[in-house]
C-alpha cells in the first residue's frame, strides 16, 4: 500500500487488564492504559494531538478527568458513547481526523467501571420497558438462539462449545477477567440465565481499559516493528432490528427488514480494505454470549447463514484452526468493560499482528478483525493489516 | 409504531404518519425464559415471578413482531404457538395493582 495522509498507522497499544479492582479509579485505569500505549509507541503526551475518550457508564469530561494530568497541553479530548460500540465509535473518530489532516497523532482511549451483575437498564430502555419487565439485556439474545435453533437446527451443546473455546483461550491472556477452562459439561451444567444460555456463556460487565495511539502513514516515528495500519473502520446503526439482536429504543418493529448490523458494517469494512472475510487470519468478535458468536460468524461472512454450528464443531474457529475467533478469550473470558472493550480487541490484533501473543498465538496473522454489537443496534468493525 | 416515538416515517420521511390497530393475535416468533428476578425494586416487582417467559409475537397478518411477557407455562413454549394478547397484574402499588400488557395461548 501507498503511504499517504489516508494512511492511518497503530503506533502503539496498552491496557489495563479487564476485571474487578477496588479502590483503583477509571481514571488510573485510563492513565495505564495511555502510558502503556505511549510506551509501546516510543512516544510522549506531548506528541499527541488530540484525544478521542470512549465510556457508557463514567461521568462528564471523563476524558478530560482521564488524560488531562498526563500534561496540561490544551489539545481537544472529546467523550464518546455508543454503548457496547463505543470505542469502535471514538476509534472511527480519530481515524477521521488523521486522515482529515487536522492531526499527525490522536490518542483513543476506552475506560469502563461498572457494576456487578445486569447492565443498568436504565441506561438503554424507556422506563415502561423496565416495569414490563423486558429490560434484562441476555434475554435478547436468547431469542435471537432460540429462533437460530428452530431454523437451523443448532443445538446447546453446538453454543457451549464456543464458551468451552472462549475459556480455554483465556487461560493465556493475563488481562482476562476468568482464566479458567471449563469442560464442555460444566458449561452445559452451568444454571440457566435467559433459556437457552447459561451463566457460563454469558460475559459479565466490569472494569479495565485499553487505549490505541493512531499516527499518520506520512509522518511516520521510528519503529523497527512490522508497521500496523487500519485497512478499514466502519460504523453503523441498526435502521430497524426486527429480530431483536440488540436491545432497542422500541416495543415493536417490522418484521420484513432484517439486515443485521454487524453484515452491513463489515460489508463497509470489507468495501474499504478491499478484502474480504476468506482474507482475514484473526477475528475478535462481541460474545456478549456464546450463541452471539455463532452469529457474528455468519454475520461477517465466515460461513453461510445458519452454518455458525458446524463451524464451531468442526474447530474452524480455534486457534489452530483456520479461521481463529476470540483468541483472547473474547467477551465471556475478559468481561465486557463497554468504553474498553473494541480498544481492547484492537490491542489484541495489533499484538497478534505483531506476532507478540506467545502462546495464543495465530501462525502467521497479518490481518485481523475486531467486531462489537450492542444497544440501539450499534455496530462498529474494525480491519487491521501488517506490512509486508 | 407502538412503543415508539418516531417524528417523521423512518423509511421516507414524510410528516404523514397516522395511527394504526395492531391486531390482538399471533404466533409465537422467539421466546426465552428468565430464570432470575432483575435486580433493583421496580425490575423485581415486574418479574416477581421466576420462571418467566418473554417472547416475540409475530402479529396475524402484519409485517410487525411485538416483544412481550408470555404468560405460558414453561413446558408449553415453542415456537409457532397461536396467542393472543392480554393483560397480567404486574405489582400491587399503594394498594392499586398496575397491570401491563402480556400474551397468552390463544
Amino acid at each position: 500500500m501507498s503511504v499517504s495522509a489516508e494512511h492511518v498507522v497503530v503506533a502503539g497499544v496498552g491496557m489495563h487488564p479487564f476485571g474487578r479492582f477496588e479502590g483503583v479509579t477509571p481514571a488510573q485505569m485510563g492513565q495505564l492504559a495511555v502510558t502503556r500505549a505511549l510506551a509501546d509507541a516510543g512516544m510522549r503526551w506531548a506528541d499527541v494531538d488530540a484525544a478521542y475518550f470512549a465510556s457508557m457508564y463514567l461521568p462528564a469530561t471523563s476524558g478530560a478527568r482521564t488524560l488531562k494530568p498526563l500534561g496540561a497541553t490544551g489539545i481537544p479530548i472529546s467523550d464518546v458513547e455508543a454503548a457496547c460500540a463505543s470505542g469502535g465509535v471514538a476509534l472511527k473518530q480519530a481515524i477521521l481526523g488523521l486522515r482529515a489532516g487536522e492531526y499527525d497523532c490522536v490518542a483513543v482511549v476506552g475506560v469502563e467501571k461498572m457494576p456487578r451483575g445486569f447492565m443498568d437498564p436504565a441506561m438503554i430502555f424507556e422506563p415502561w420497558q423496565i416495569e414490563l419487565g423486558l429490560s434484562v439485556n441476555p434475554s435478547y439474545w436468547a431469542m435471537r438462539a432460540s429462533r437460530h435453533m428452530h431454523e437451523y437446527g443448532t443445538t446447546e451443546t453446538q453454543i457451549a462449545k464456543v464458551a468451552v473455546k472462549n475459556h480455554r483461550n483465556s487461560v493465556h491472556n493475563e488481562n482476562a477477567m476468568y482464566r479458567k477452562e471449563f469442560s464442555l459439561d460444566e458449561i452445559l451444567a452451568s444454571p440457566l440465565v435467559c433459556d437457552p444460555i447459561r451463566l457460563l456463556e454469558i460475559c459479565a460487565p466490569n472494569e479495565g481499559a485499553a487505549a490505541v495511539i493512531l499516527t499518520r502513514g506520512d509522518r511516520p516515528a521510528p519503529d523497527p516493528r512490522p508497521e500496523i495500519t487500519i485497512a478499514g473502520c466502519a460504523q453503523v446503526l441498526a435502521g430497524f432490528s426486527a429480530d431483536w439482536r440488540a436491545p432497542m429504543h422500541s416495543l415493536s418493529a417490522r418484521a420484513d427488514d432484517a439486515v443485521p448490523p454487524t453484515s452491513k458494517a463489515a460489508e463497509k469494512a470489507y468495501a474499504e480494505a478491499g478484502i474480504g472475510p476468506d482474507d482475514i487470519d484473526c477475528f475478535e468478535v462481541q460474545d456478549t454470549d456464546a450463541f452471539s458468536e455463532l452469529e457474528a460468524y455468519e454475520h461477517l461472512g465466515l460461513c453461510r447463514p445458519g452454518e455458525g454450528g458446524r463451524l464451531i464443531d468442526e474447530g474452524v474457529t480455534d486457534i489452530g484452526g483456520p479461521k481463529p475467533v476470540n483468541a483472547s478469550g473474547g467477551l465471556i473470558s475478559k468481561g465486557e468493560p463497554v468504553g474498553a472493550s473494541h480498544l481492547g480487541q484492537v490491542v489484541e490484533i495489533v499484538r497478534q499482528l505483531r506476532g507478540e501473543a506467545r502462546p495464543r498465538q495465530v501462525s502467521g496473522a497479518a490481518t485481523g478483525l475486531a467486531h462489537v454489537l450492542g444497544a440501539a443496534g450499534n455496530c462498529a468493525v474494525t480491519i487491521l493489516r501488517r506490512s509486508a | 409504531m407502538f412503543g415508539r416515538d418516531d417524528v417523521l416515517c423512518l423509511r421516507c420521511g414524510s410528516d404523514a404518519l397516522a395511527d394504526i390497530g395492531l391486531g390482538d393475535r399471533g404466533t409465537l416468533w422467539a421466546f426465552t425464559v428468565l430464570r432470575n428476578p432483575p435486580p433493583g425494586d421496580r425490575r423485581a416487582a415486574a418479574i416477581s415471578r421466576v420462571p418467566q417467559p418473554l417472547g416475540l409475537v409475530e402479529l396475524d397478518g402484519m409485517a410487525v413482531r411485538v416483544m412481550a411477557r408470555i404468560d405460558v407455562d414453561v413446558d408449553r413454549l415453542e415456537i409457532g404457538l397461536p396467542l393472543r394478547l392480554a393483560g397480567s397484574e404486574l405489582y400491587v402499588d399503594g394498594g392499586a395493582p398496575v397491570v401491563g400488557y402480556s400474551f397468552e395461548e390463544a
